[in-house]
Formats: C-alpha cells, structure tokens, sequence
C-alpha cells in the first residue's frame, strides 16, 4: 500500500477506547498504529518507536497536548494532528500557530479523519524537502502545489482537475494569499467582464472548487468565505 | 331586555332629546314668568288664601287692587300711624259705608246695632240718647284730642299708644272685631265694627281669583320644572355612560379644567340672575313692561331675554353634565387648573426635598462601612466649614480673632482629606479583591462550559467512532447494517445537537467571542443564499431576493451572522407550505439596517412568538421533521450577541423573521 513502510502512527489520547477506537480505524486503512494515553508516554514512545504521525489529544494528564505538541517541535518536524473537543476558532489558531499541522474536533468524522491522515502522511513522505526547485513557477500554500506553467494544482501531490475558470479562481487568489477578493471583484478579473449580480455564479465556482480541495468542504482549511466581504485563499 | 333598556337609555340620541327636551321645558319656564307678569300676577297671594291676613303678612305692598277698599283694615291705619301721620279717615265715616256694620254698646251693657241706629240722625233714639251721640262723634273725632291706638288684644296689631292709656280702639275683623272707644266721660263701653259678610264674601272672592291664577301659574312652571329636573337627573345617571361597556367615557368638553368651566357656571348663573331679577324686575322695567307691553321694545327685550335664559340653561346644563361626569370618573378635583398647578408645585416641592434628603441621607451608605466614613466626614466636613464661616464673619468685628476660626478651618481640611485618602486607598483594595474574585467566577463559569462540552463529547466520540468500526465488520446481517446506519444518523444528529447548544451556552453567557468588521450586508444575504443553493434547489420552495438599492454596511461579526441568516432561512425552507415563496428583504430604516425573512407555513401555527423562540421549540409538536430546535434559538442568541435585535411576527400562516442592525454611517 500507499503508506507500508512509513512507520507508525501514534494516537495520544486519554480516553483509552477512544485511542483503541482510532488504532482500529486507521489498522483498517492498512496504517500500523501505537497508543499512548497521556503527552510523557507519547514522548516516549516517540523515541523507542519509528513514528511518522502523531495524532494529539489536548486535554490529557501529566502533559497536555498543546505542551506536547511545543515539545516535539523543539527538535521534530513530523505531522502533528490535534483531535480535540475544543472547538472555538481560537484553540484551532492556538494549536494551529504552536506548531500543529491540522487540527480536527472531536466528535470526529471517521473518514474525515482518516483523509487527513493520508493528506499529512504524503505531504510529509512524498513531497517533503523538495519544494525548493522551479520556485517561481511553483506556488505552495500548506498541501496546495500551484503549477503554474502546467496550470496544474496538486492537493498533497495529487493533481486535481480544475477547470479553466476554476483554475484561473485559484491562481488569482493563491498569488494573493491572505487578501480577501469580493465577487464582483473576482468576476472582473476571471471572467474579464463587468460583474453585476454575480455573487450566485463565483459561488458557485467557489463551492466546486472546495469540493475538489477540501477534505471537508464545510469546514474548509483553505478556501475560505469572508461573510458579508469575499473570498481568500489562507496564508499558512 | 335590561340590556335593551340600557342599550336605549345610553344612546346618544335619546341623551339629546332630553337635553332638548330641558331647553323646551327651560323655554317654557321663562314665557311662563314673562306671561306672569304681563298678567300681573300676584304670586306672594299663594301664601294664605285668608283676606284678612294678607295686611298683617305684609302683602299689601305689591297689590293696591284691594287695599284701596279696605281702607279701614288695621293694616292701612297701621300704615299711616307709622310715618306719624294721623288717620285719614275718622270712625263716622266708617259708620256710615254700608260694606260696615256695627253696634254700639254703652256702659250699661246696651247695645245698638246699625241697622237700627243712624249715628247721623238726631232724632229717635239718639235724639233720646244725645249724651251718647255727642260723645262718639267727639271722641271718635282724632281732631277732637283723643287718639286711635291698637291694643294688643289679637296676634295681628301692634300697640300703639300716643295720647293716653285711656283711649284705644281695637279693630278686629271678622269673628268678631271691635273698636273699643273710651273716654274718660266713658259713657259707653264700645263701638264694634264688622265687616258685613257679602263685603267680606266679595273681597274674599276677588283673593281667591287672583290666588288660583297665581297657583295656575305657579303649578305649570313646577310642572315644567319637575320635568326638567326628572330628565336632568336621567342625564346625570347615563352621563359618560356608552352602551356596550361600564366605562366612563370623558368627552372632549371634559379636557376644560373643572374650576375654568365652575367660573364659567357662575358667570352664567350671575348673568341670569342679573337679567331677570335685577333688571326685569326693578321698579323701572317692572313698570315700563307691565305698562307699555304692546310695544315693540318689550316684545324685543322679551325674545332676547328668552333667548338669553334657555341659551344660558343649555350652557348650565353642558358643564353640569360635564360635572357628573368628571365625578364619575373621579376626576373633578383632579382635572382642576388650582389642582394641577397645586400639583405642580408639590411634586417640585418634594423633588427639592428629596434632593436635599439626598444630600445629607447617609442610609444608603449604612452597609458600606468606608463609604459610610467617607459620608460622614465630608458631613462633618461641610457643617464644620458654614460654621467656620459663620464665626470668620463674626470675628470681623473683632480684628485680631478672625485668624482664629480660619487656623481651625486648615486643620479641618487637612484631617479631612487624610481621612479620604486613607479610605480611598481601602476602598481600591476593595474593588481590586471584588474584581479578582469577579474573574475567578467567570473563568469558572467558562470552564463549567468547557468542561461540560467536553464531558458531551467525549463519548460521543467514542461511540461515532466505534459504530464506524462496527458498519466496517463482514459478516453482519442486512437488518443489523440498517440498526447500525440508524444508530450513525442518530448519533451524528446528537453531535450537531451538542455543537448547538454549545454554541447557545457560549452565546447566553456573554462568551461568545465577537469579531466585529466593517461588512456589507447585501453581500452577506446573497453569500447566504449562493452558500445553500443546493439546499434550496432540493426543497419545493422558491427565494424571492430583494436587496437594499446600494451597499449597506454594519460592524458586526460576518460569521456569526451567517450562521443566523442559515439559520433562519433554513427553518424557512423546513417548515414552509410546499411550492409557497419565501421572501428575503434587506431594507433600511432610520439608521437601522433590517434583514427580513417571510415565508408561509406548512401548519397551523398554535404558538406564540415568545414560545417558538424557546430552546427545543419547534414548529410541529409532533417533532417528526429534521431539526433540533436549536435553530431560532441561537440565531437569537447570536443577533444579541452581536448587538442586534431578532423579531418573530406571527401573522396567520405568515411567518416572519426580523433582523435589525445598527447601520453603519460611511
């Protein structure tokens, strides 16, 4: 499979059937999975054993997860996910911004899970540290690769088939990463028409296009909708 | 039938044919009085239907008809005598009118009675009884020294006594009157004089005449009066009375001040009064109206004082009503100007009082030992300083001690403000200790949340993730996959459940975190709409989109205004009629921006605003639809949140959501 000989997938969670549950889920996807049940024995095992995610609970005795994640990021750079059942926007920009990869609140979705899993995975085996060539025709944002000269964007290496308009909607908004672009304003620069009453029509695009890169597209970690304004690709 | 009766009597029409009805009997009243005196009725003849008594009641004066025939009534003598004239007619005279008769009784007891005794002819008996003529015609003559005086021998006559105890006459009338005539030759005893009784019949008869016209008279007015008075005391019952309610109804007539409209009353009353017992009445008129009644003036001045008399009723009647009705409605001091301004001045009075109560009331400060303290002094403080003052001034007169009082006053201030100081410095210990343990309660009331949440959705996670497991088993049977596909919708609706009422938590204890930026609320509404395309496109219903004409601006937070207006519109599509429109208008109005969702529902709506707004409320009871009730819930809770109003109207099958935000000014 896609991911044999990556090594393990450590799940830190305190709640003992919780982690045996993700264990069990993830070993049906074919991953090899370790527990650990608070953030010292994650520490641990991230030593004893080859670990190539880990998978973080916050709020755990004697460590808690936030800690743990500052910790491991001192001297490791493999894909950290927080699962946790904090779900204000900001604990995700608090986990975010110390160092996580991807923060998912619990009550999970399995298969939500499980994609994120395979998006941080190829990220971090296939495309890690080799990003530095052919910079100024490639444009990456988070697992977002913009091929520019191909018109191709790969979504953690894979390429997604954007159409025309689509694509030239991502470009616009990816090479001004961070910046919120109203409808009409997109309108005008995509479709080179004057835009009138076209919020239906970009949205539209817009929603198919979070369809093809978002794991879930209705909580989207790229494209996103700044209500009552427009529409930003994010800066990670 | 009482109902009719009451529905009758209070209507507004039968109120006025008896207002009119007053002004009919007001108006007959008044000719009734003109009539009266054209007639010249003697309205004081009711009083006693005896001719005799009407001298002695002092009723002559308005009446000569008859006096002037009974000239020899006490009365007339009695008139006389008291402007110190004498008697215009002697006794002779009397003796000898044939409306008299009498008899002469002399000391022996004799008697001589008229119709047998001419006191002029000498001859016969008095020829024989010469003595006797002689004396009556000298002792009877006033001229001849001897004067007439009444003796109090009958309630009727006073005394008079003007030449000697010896001579008096005492005149009865009827039933037996006398005149006693003594002299001191007394050869006789007493000449009786009577009036003959047709005499006394015919005057009689002509008092009786002028008294049934006058009681003719007199019983039409209280007819008339009476009537009056009946409807009057109808009116007053029905006043402010409708039918249909047992309220008391003010009319605009009742906005006057009772005391304004009471000045009013008397002006009239004295206008009345003036008119027709002053002035018809005085010698001047009374004798120019009873004398030159045919001519134009009178009848001119009769009209206009009618008109004046029934126009002045109606005007009576109007405030007396009004009266009745204020007092009905417990407003007739109330509703007065002295009351009002009365009022005024009371309630500023005690605003005065209240606020120099204010000043030196130091209760509210009893619980509060620093503030108590603080409150003290500067009392202390401030009577300590007038009386300085006081003394400064005093001391004035006396040049070297006014230094005195100003030394004290520096000690008062410096003690005075290192008290407060010192105070000032607990009392911000104070608020520093009350503010930590404030935020220590509220960090814990944020953790109760966290925590609670947290308890909720750990196991949840644990059971979404094991029956994800569970439905990944082989071997299962078809009704085992289907339990377990129930299980995983219900379980996942159950998560949306907590992740609501989460939210609602946050929201209601102020927790929410609110990020406020300039957005255009256009635009929101119309990302809305495209954000639920499929949801919309999926259901029967149809989206009417009005849109404000240009952009419209608010600060508030975009996403948590999505999640109202998906909210709110979601509720719309679920619970509207079939095939039905719902309309979304965004609209301002007097700087407020107002976001309004419109759609007809699918059911009896059997609630109210209030209720439907109710966590876990919804539509249908029977609770068979997709939806938790949440929905309304936090789409109000965040509105506040954000500092907006959310309004639900109910209007039949209509049901309508209002959204309204302050307009940002750009």
């Amino acid at each position: 499979m896609e991911f044999d000989n990556a090594g393990k997938i450590l799940v830190v969670d305190d709640d003992i059937q919780i982690a045996n549950g993700i264990k069990k889920l993830l070993e049906i996807e074919g991953f090899a999975v370790k527990t650990a049940y608070n953030g010292l024995d994650a520490l641990d095992a991230l030593v004893s054993d080859d670990i190539c995610l880990i998978m973080l609970d916050v709020m755990m005795p004697k460590l808690d997860g936030l800690s743990t994640t500052m910790k491991i990021r001192e001297k490791n750079n493999i894909p950290i996910i927080i699962l946790s059942a904090k779900s204000e926007d900001s604990d995700k920009v608090l986990g975010l911004s110390i160092g996580a990869d991807d923060y998912v609140t619990k009550p999970y979705n399995p298969q939500e899970l499980v994609a994120r899993v395979r998006s941080q995975l190829r990220r971090y085996i296939h495309l890690g540290g080799n990003d530095k060539e052919e910079k100024s025709t490639r444009h990456v944002i988070g697992g977002l690769t913009l091929e520019r000269e191909r018109k191709q964007l790969l979504v953690d290496g894979i390429d997604v088939h954007l159409t025309a308009t689509e694509y030239k909607i991502v470009e616009l908004l990816m090479s001004n990463a961070g910046i919120v672009f109203s409808a009409e304003k997109i309108y005008s620069l995509v479709w080179n028409e004057d835009a009138f009453s076209v919020e239906n029509t970009v949205m539209v695009h817009i929603r198919r296009i979070r369809e093809k890169i978002e794991i879930n597209p209705k909580e989207p970690k790229y494209l996103k909708v700044v209500w009552g304004i427009g529409y930003k690709i994010e800066k990670l | 039938m009482a109902t009719k009766l009451r529905n009758f009597s209070r209507n507004i029409f039968t109120k006025l044919v008896a207002c009119l009805l007053i002004l009919v009997c007001a108006t007959a009243v008044v000719t009734l009085i003109f009539s009266a005196v054209k007639n010249d009725v003697n309205f004081q003849s009711i009083i006693t239907d005896d001719i005799l008594r009407v001298g002695a009641m002092g009723l002559y004066e308005n009446s000569d008809m008859i006096y002037s025939q009974l000239e020899y009534s006490d009365a007339v003598y009695k008139k006389d005598l008291a402007v110190g004239k004498k008697p215009e007619y002697s006794l002779p005279e009397i003796l000898n009118d044939s409306k008299y008769e009498y008899y002469i009784e002399l000391q022996n007891g004799m008697k001589f009675y008229s119709d047998s005794v001419d006191i002029n002819d000498k001859s016969g008996l008095f020829e024989k009884e010469h003595n006797l003529v002689t004396v009556l015609g000298k002792n009877l003559d006033p001229d001849y020294g001897y004067g007439y005086s009444f003796n109090h021998k009958n309630d009727y006559y006073d005394t008079y006594n003007s030449y000697s105890d010896e001579s008096s006459f005492v005149l009865l009338r009827k039933y037996g009157a006398t005149i006693n005539c003594t002299s001191y030759e007394s050869n006789y005893k007493a000449v009786v004089v009577r009036l003959t009784d047709e005499a006394y019949n015919s005057y009689q008869q002509q008092w009786q005449d002028i008294r049934n016209s006058a009681l003719a008279y007199l019983s039409k007015m209280l007819a008339f009066f009476g009537i009056a008075l009946g409807l009057f005391v109808y009116l007053c019952l029905v006043a402010g009375r409708k039918s249909g309610d047992n309220e008391i109804h003010l009319n605009k007539i009742d906005r006057v001040y009772t005391d304004i409209m009471l000045a009013a009353g008397i002006t009239v009353v004295v206008l009345i009064v003036q008119i027709f017992l002053i002035e018809l009445f005085d010698n001047y008129s009374y004798y120019y109206f009873k004398n030159y009644n045919s001519q134009i003036e009178v009848q001119v001045f009769v009209t206009v004082a009618t008109i004046v008399a029934v126009s002045s009723t109606a005007i009576l009647l109007t405030i007396l009503l009004s009266f009745v009705r204020k007092i009905k409605a417990k407003r007739f001091i109330k509703h007065s100007l002295i009351f009002c301004v009365l009022n005024i001045i009371y309630k500023f009075l005690k605003k005065c009082v209240n606020l120099f109560k204010m000043l030196f009331d130091g209760r509210a400060y009893e619980k509060f030992p620093l503030t108590k303290r603080l409150f003290y002094s500067q009392l202390a403080f401030i009577i300590g300083s007038a009386l300085l003052v006081f003394f400064t001034i005093l001391g004035l007169f006396v040049p070297p001690l006014f230094i005195v009082p100003i030394l004290i006053e520096g000690v008062l201030i410096f003690w005075f403000i290192k008290g407060n100081n010192k105070t000032f410095d607990e009392i911000n210990k104070g608020f520093d200790d009350s503010l930590e343990d404030q935020m220590r309660a509220e960090r814990m009331k944020i953790n109760l949340v966290t925590n609670v949440s947290h308890d909720l959705k750990t196991p949840l996670t644990s059971i979404i993730g094991y029956i994800d497991l569970l439905s990944k088993e082989d071997g299962m049977s078809e009704s085992a996959k289907e339990y377990i596909s129930i299980i995983s919708d219900k379980s996942d609706r159950l998560k949306h459940i907590v992740a609501d009422l989460f939210d609602i938590a946050k929201a209601t204890s102020g927790e929410l975190p609110i990020e406020a930026e300039e957005i255009d609320i256009n635009k929101l509404v119309e990302q809305t709409l495209a954000d639920m395309q499929d949801k919309v496109d999926a259901s029967k219903q149809v989206i009417k989109l009005t849109l404000a004409s240009e952009p419209i601006y608010a600060m508030t937070d975009g996403k948590k205004m999505y999640r109202v207006l998906q909210n709110v519109i979601d509720n719309a599509i679920k619970y509207s009629l079939s095939g039905t429109r719902i309309f979304v208008d965004v609209s301002t109005e007097l700087g407020n921006i107002i976001i309004s969702v419109k759609n007809t529902a699918a059911y009896e709506m059997d609630f109210t605003p209030f209720e439907i707004l109710q966590r876990f409320n919804r539509g249908d009871q029977a609770r068979s639809t997709e939806g938790n009730g949440l929905g309304l819930s936090i789409a109000q809770s965040f509105t506040d949140s954000c500092g907006g109003l959310f309004d639900v109207v109910i209007d039949g099958d209509q049901f309508k959501v209002k959204i309204i935000l302050k307009l940002k000014q750009s």
